[in-house]
């Protein structure tokens, strides 16, 4: 009995030591032609049965994603609030009891090591999620603080229901309040007696929700949402589907986009929050915080430093990896994401680019792609345009109350 | 509030020479000082009817010349060992080893052959410290600390050791990361000589003779030696205090302030800049420049505190190895105790017992594991207490016991005790009649300096002196300049570069550099 238990909450094989999320059992059964991948130790999903399919589950109904493996921190104590304001960029004096922010944090250069959401559950207790590992950070970071900090990412486990219908299933399943919820705050509420957290945040640009719990309910939970959600096109979906989503909404990932400054090797990887286009989050104003000296600093000198920039691209072809051109000729940067935007109908990407102050460098930029037909490469030299991101703004992911399709 | 030009914490000896220097230029300086005395852990404490000696630091390889020229204290009476400090090395069974003045210079007890091979190597020692020797005057190259003059000055310290010849250069690169049994197996064969160098070279320090970079902490002591004041040690009867009355008076006359029973209790800091202290006792005082010369770690993360400072800065100063070592074990007797008949007792020498290089090694084992040691080794002075006391023709014998752990198993309740009898027992071998002398005794655990003399971990050089933590990196990289991410805070303690014993220097550096700076 035990050995079973076992068995299913992590394979103790060597040929397959991945965790298994305790919604593993349910997003395999909605495998058809699946791929998995290694997601923080867990066996995730990329595709479950068909990305694009997936993908517009997102945007014309409704998709459930796991999002269990996310690194989740809870940050207990008297002096939990205070804490997080060292550590953090934004002043989370300023957060309200039952909000989400976006936030970063810095090292002492002023760059940035990962960025996260922060869930505010009372006054004196948070939740903060992110894409990296980060617990011993926290934990010397919070050295002559009063609080607590628990990796719960093992313990609890959440679902991402992203999509326009999402409100109309959750209203399904008895949820009161979704009507007053506003983006990014949360409440505590059930489902059949089963304690969960709601907030409306999500990784879309979309309507959407995430709901964490015990690992205990999850079945449960997973079971009553499915089922509330049969009419209303709910469709369990795997990364590649979400990451066209939030390439769309213009979000940048840990990694993939930068990098993390405790993973960067080469010192010019390093970014500051204005290279990330995120300089809005600091708050200079605020007290002491890791990096502020350095942030102030970066201000006074000519930045010449990479930047994070949105574009869109002539032509259908995929730019992915691809390097960016001035004037046909000087390199100044690469695609760290790109899609073909079913939204836009545009061929959109996220780049690093070095391009200085000067106004003139962001026209006549161009993008190289080698383009495969049929077992030959094609060069094609394609005009690049900057625009501001996010590449789509949809209505309904902030109005209030959201709408019942 | 009162307001001062420069407020100094912790009268140290550093302390003390920054708040003199800065005094001399025309500063209005405060010392601020926890305990009731000056002198930090060099002070002198009443032990015994009224007698009064320094508890824990009782002798001195010697103070820099640079401190003794700049700050002028040859017009105060300074007392050194004029004809230098022999140190006999105990052997309980055999006859000692009588090790001359100049760590060495002439040696008693050994072979003319094995004489000639530790001469040169003795010559080698002191020429390869030739490096430290360079290196103790500079502020070392830091975050901030990128100057032209200060990358030149390295190139030239280099330049130098180069110029003494291939050769000795890369016996140099050889030795100087090895251990220092390693080094004296290769020469020696005479066990209490092994012992007594290999003590030498770990005495305060966490590493035994067989580890990596032991080689170091004999360099480190013997630049010291080059560079003292005439080349002499304090004198074992009182040096030490007249060092520090000599300090204190220099500060008392270029008008320093001094406030004792002043702990401060915090920094007072707004935005990374620190604007002045906040005392224990709720009494503030403002100042725009403050340099403590207290410990590191008690100074950023007791005065500054982490919520005022990089979570990189607190990870470094947390990750530092500061628990102290060493214990002190003083005792005072009826007159010096009589030897077996075959040896004499001089009350001016330094007698070491570390019986053999394997004594000092399995000493170390027990301090890793936080074991009392079986047969603890340990230095001892005896000095005379001065016939205008009621302790006429009395002696104090001051004992320094290596590899005492900061935390040993089972708890200190019981264990002090043993440590104490252990260390007076091996004596006893070798005075036999010590016992009966015993007016007062006292030990003083690491554990109970780091609380009486408000210094973290209760370590003589505030944190370890290796290799990882010396120059550039002492005590982290980001502050190894004496200054701080703190605007107007420095620190100057023995945390800092080079620091170690009564040398001074870190304090000096530190005021050098705060008067350039604010020059600039």
């Amino acid at each position: 009995m035990i050995q079973s238990k076992e068995k299913k909450d992590r394979d103790t094989t060597f040929t397959k030591p991945l965790f298994r999320s305790p919604f593993y059992d349910f997003f395999a059964a909605q495998e058809t032609e699946g791929q998995w991948y290694n997601w923080n130790g867990y066996k995730s999903p990329t595709i479950l049965s068909d990305e694009e399919l997936e993908y517009f589950s997102i945007r014309s109904t409704c998709s459930v994603f796991d999002i269990t493996p996310l690194n989740k921190y809870r940050i207990v104590g008297p002096q939990a609030e205070d804490f997080l304001n060292k550590l953090t960029v934004r002043d989370v004096t300023k957060q309200n009891v039952a909000t989400v922010k976006y936030t970063l944090w810095c090292d002492q250069e002023g760059f940035v090591i990962d960025d996260g959401t922060l869930f505010r559950i009372s006054d004196n207790d948070f939740r903060l999620c992110s894409q990296e590992k980060h617990l011993p950070w926290l934990i010397d970071a919070s050295h002559g603080f009063d609080v607590e900090i628990i990796d719960e990412t093992k313990h609890i486990c959440g679902i991402s229901l992203q999509g326009p219908t999402a409100a109309s299933i959750l209203r399904l399943l008895g949820v009161n309040g979704i009507d007053n919820l506003k983006p990014f705050h949360l409440f505590q509420t059930k489902i059949s007696n089963a304690p969960i957290m709601i907030s409306r945040t999500g990784f879309t640009g979309d309507l959407g929700y995430e709901i964490f719990m015990k690992n205990n309910v999850a079945n449960k939970i997973i079971e009553r949402v499915w089922k509330a959600g049969s009419n209303h096109g709910l469709t369990a979906i795997g990364y590649n589907a979400l990451n066209m989503a939030r390439i769309e909404a213009g979000f940048i990932v840990a990694n993939i986009d930068f990098i993390s400054s405790d993973h960067a090797i080469r010192p010019n990887r390093c970014r500051r929050p204005d290279d990330l286009g995120l300089g809005w989050l600091v708050d200079l104003n605020k007290g002491f915080f890791n990096g502020k000296k350095a942030i102030l600093n970066s201000k006074l000198e000519d930045s010449s430093a990479f930047k994070i920039y949105a574009l869109e691209i002539d032509g259908k072809e995929p730019v992915e990896g691809s390097i960016i051109y001035y004037n046909k000729k000087d390199e100044v940067g690469t695609v760290t994401s790109a899609i073909w935007s079913p939204m836009t109908k545009k061929s959109i990407a996220l780049a690093q680019l070095k391009l200085g102050s000067s106004k003139s460098n962001m026209e006549n930029l161009w993008v190289e792609i080698y383009s495969l037909k049929e077992l030959q490469y094609y060069k094609l030299m394609k005009k690049v345009s900057i625009v501001k991101p996010p590449f789509i703004n949809l209505a309904r992911r902030s109005a209030c109350p959201p709408a019942n399709y | 509030m009162k307001s001062y030009d420069v407020i100094v914490i912790g009268a140290g000896h550093n302390g003390l020479i920054v708040a003199s220097k800065l005094a001399a230029s025309g500063r209005r300086v405060l010392l601020l000082e926890a305990g009731e005395t000056y002198g930090g852990m060099a002070r002198s404490e009443v032990l015994f009817k009224g007698f009064q000696a320094p508890e824990l630091a009782s002798n001195a390889i010697g103070i820099s010349k640079d401190v003794v020229q700049d700050l002028g204290l040859s017009k105060y009476e300074l007392l050194f060992n004029e004809d230098g400090l022999k140190t006999v090395g105990l052997s309980i069974e055999n006859e000692n080893v009588v090790f001359g003045s100049n760590f060495g210079k002439s040696i008693e007890g050994i072979t003319e052959n094995e004489f000639k091979r530790w001469k040169e190597l003795r010559e080698k020692f002191f020429n390869q410290s030739h490096l430290f020797q360079r290196l103790a005057s500079q502020i070392p190259i830091g975050r901030n600390q990128k100057t032209f003059g200060s990358k030149a000055s390295l190139f030239l310290t280099a330049a130098k050791l180069r110029l003494q010849g291939k050769e000795q250069f890369q016996e140099l690169l050889r030795m100087i990361t090895m251990c220092i049994a390693d080094l004296v197996e290769e020469e020696l064969e005479t066990s209490s000589l092994k012992g007594l160098i290999s003590f030498d070279s770990t005495l305060g320090i966490k590493l035994g003779p067989r580890s990596p970079t032991s080689y170091l902490g004999l360099l480190y002591k013997l630049s010291q030696m080059k560079d003292s004041y005439q080349g002499k040690s304090l004198s074992i009867q009182g040096g030490v205090t007249s060092f520090i009355n000599a300090l204190f008076k220099s500060a008392e006359e270029n008008g320093v302030d001094f406030v004792f029973k002043g702990k401060v209790s915090s920094l007072i800091i707004t935005d990374s800049v620190v604007t002045g202290v906040k005392l224990e006792n709720g009494v503030e005082y403002s100042a725009k420049t403050i340099v403590s010369s207290i410990s590191p770690v008690n100074t950023f993360l007791d005065l500054v505190g982490p919520q005022n400072l990089e979570t990189d800065l607190t990870r470094r100063i947390q990750a530092l190895r500061y628990s102290g070592n060493t214990s002190k074990l003083n005792i005072i007797l009826e007159e010096l105790p009589k030897l077996h008949s075959s040896q004499n007792l001089d009350a001016h020498y330094r007698y070491v017992y570390a019986p053999s290089l394997e004594a000092v090694e399995s000493n170390f084992n027990s301090l890793k594991y936080n074991e009392l040691p079986s047969d603890p080794n340990f230095e001892m002075y005896f000095s005379k207490i001065s016939s205008d006391s009621s302790l006429n023709g009395a002696v104090m014998a001051s004992i320094c016991i290596q590899n005492t752990p900061y935390s040993v198993k089972g708890g200190w309740k019981n264990s002090k005790e043993v440590l104490m009898n252990k260390v007076i027992s091996t004596i006893q071998k070798w005075a036999p009649e010590i016992k009966k002398g015993i007016l007062f005794k006292s030990l003083l655990l690491p554990h109970e300096t780091e609380k009486k003399y408000f210094v973290a971990g209760g370590h003589w050089h505030h944190s370890e002196l290796q290799i990882d933590s010396l120059y550039s990196l002492r005590p982290a990289f980001d502050v190894s300049d004496y200054s701080t991410p703190i605007d107007g805070l420095f620190i100057c303690g023995a945390g800092t570069h080079p620091g170690g014993n009564l040398f001074g220097l870190s304090g000096l550096n530190a005021a050098k550099k705060i008067l350039r700076e604010s020059i600039k």
